[in-house]
């Protein structure tokens, strides 16, 4: 089980695939065809991600572009020291995309702020498009285990682009316990999904 | 464990990893991170936990972008380990640019000036003989007769620049440019035989404005995210360049 889930976030998109962190390495001194390789192990749930906080599919498309093309500017940085590879290029992804939402939101569209409300529902229409199937039946299980307070509010963070004070507002839930939420949802996922740091 | 003083910024962690901080808090939260280990521990195990959910909301990516990616790295310059670790650039792309010289979209670009001008010149009274100055050089610059205007769009900021070789002046006007990262700020260059400081874009709300003296010979203006203050030479990329 421990073995099971270590090998997957080892291995990034699936189990037998090149490890993303060594394709990192390898991206960060120059190398073309890693990067090749990267953008085909990546690019499936970089795609997603940001597809579900961008919306637009042409502007999701646009940051999809962005963000490959940051990871092969700044590969140079990463270390497996800093963690697995796949999280660490997720974590440049999910901000760049989250930026690129806020300031869509503050230049304009509050409007859309309400349709939003609905991110952290519709978890079916998200996995419908999951091609790791292995991968979309053990978060989903592991969402469960969380509360439905909990899970809303990590999903309404990470899928919808919310920052905590929005999804207290949209919950009319004070400030302090929505850290506290999206911090033990977290803990409960990691634990259920055998996440090793 | 909870009861330290800071356990209230260690409850941050969750939002932290989720991006669901503001600048600011993620500024402070970062600064904290350096110096509590148990912080770090939990944000990574976090970092590999989202990672699991990033991997269940993949998506089939559109078929030409994998060529198109392939294409841009091409002409994309690799910086060095260990640069600039916190700070995560802004969107950038290729610009687009559409000349619209003497056009009638000329007057759209004339209003939007004005707009910006004119909010900025409400929201600063304190500084608005600078402002009233600007206003004259925006004046100037389109009464001549060579003014060219200007849009290019990157991400969701718009720059509408308006230079004049006449007047040796570029006028940059900037919507939807997000606030630079914590510690850092925009700053925008002539470039053409060599790389010339040209003074710092400041967004209010997202809108700023720069007035460029002495183009000279430069075939281009660059804007790159410097150290707060700015420096001599770029020390990053271009987030946006746009061409005289």
């Amino acid at each position: 089980m421990g073995d099971r889930a270590r090998r997957t976030h080892g291995t990034g998109a699936g189990a037998g695939g090149p490890d993303v962190g060594e394709l990192l390495v390898r991206v960060g001194r120059g190398d073309e065809a890693a990067f090749e390789q990267l953008y085909d192990v990546l690019s499936k749930p970089l795609y997603g991600v940001v597809r579900r906080l961008v919306r637009d599919p042409g502007q999701s498309e646009e940051v999809t572009q962005e963000v490959m093309v940051e990871l092969w500017r700044c590969a140079g940085r990463y270390s497996p020291d800093r963690g697995s590879g796949l999280a660490w290029a997720m974590t440049v992804a999910h901000r760049r995309a989250v930026d690129r939402v806020r300031s869509a939101q503050a230049s304009a569209d509050r409007e859309d702020y309400v349709g939003r409300r609905d991110v952290a529902r519709p978890f079916d229409e998200v996995t419908e498009q999951v091609t790791s199937r292995l991968e979309q039946e053990q978060v989903r299980r592991c969402l469960r285990t969380l509360t439905e307070a909990q899970r809303e509010s990590v999903l309404l963070a990470y899928y919808g682009g919310r920052t905590y004070r929005e999804v207290g507002e949209l919950l009319a839930t004070p400030l302090g316990t929505i850290k506290t939420r999206m911090r033990d949802g977290l803990i409960r996922l990691r634990d259920c999904l055998g996440v090793a740091g | 464990m909870n009861t330290r003083p800071d356990a209230e910024i260690h409850a941050l962690t969750g939002a932290y990893v989720l991006d669901a901080l503001s600048d600011q808090e993620r500024a402070a939260f970062e600064e904290h991170l350096g110096a509590c280990e148990t912080c770090a521990v939990e944000v990574s195990e976090f970092r590999e936990t989202t990672a699991r959910l990033a991997l269940a909301a993949s998506a089939q990516p559109p078929a030409g972008l994998r060529d198109a990616v392939l294409a841009r790295i091409a002409d994309v310059r690799q910086e060095g380990p260990g640069t600039g670790e916190n700070v995560v650039p802004l969107p950038r792309s290729r610009a687009r640019r559409w000349p619209l010289r003497l056009s009638v979209a000329a007057a759209a670009v004339l209003l939007l000036v004005s707009t910006t001008l004119g909010v900025l010149l409400a929201r600063e009274r304190q500084n608005s003989d600078d402002l009233q100055q600007q206003a004259q050089a925006v004046a100037a610059v389109l009464r001549s007769g060579d003014a060219d205007i200007s849009t290019s769009v990157s991400g969701d900021t718009r720059m509408t620049m308006v230079s004049s070789r006449d007047q040796d002046l570029v006028l940059l006007l900037a919507d939807a440019l997000p606030p630079a990262p914590s510690g850092h700020d925009y700053q925008a260059w002539t470039i053409g035989d060599g790389v010339r400081a040209a003074g710092l874009l400041v967004p209010r709300d997202g809108r700023a404005f720069l007035a460029v003296h002495g183009i000279d010979t430069a075939t281009e203006i660059g804007i790159t995210v410097e150290p707060a203050g700015g420096s001599e030479r770029p020390t990053t990329d271009p987030i946006m360049q746009l061409e005289l």
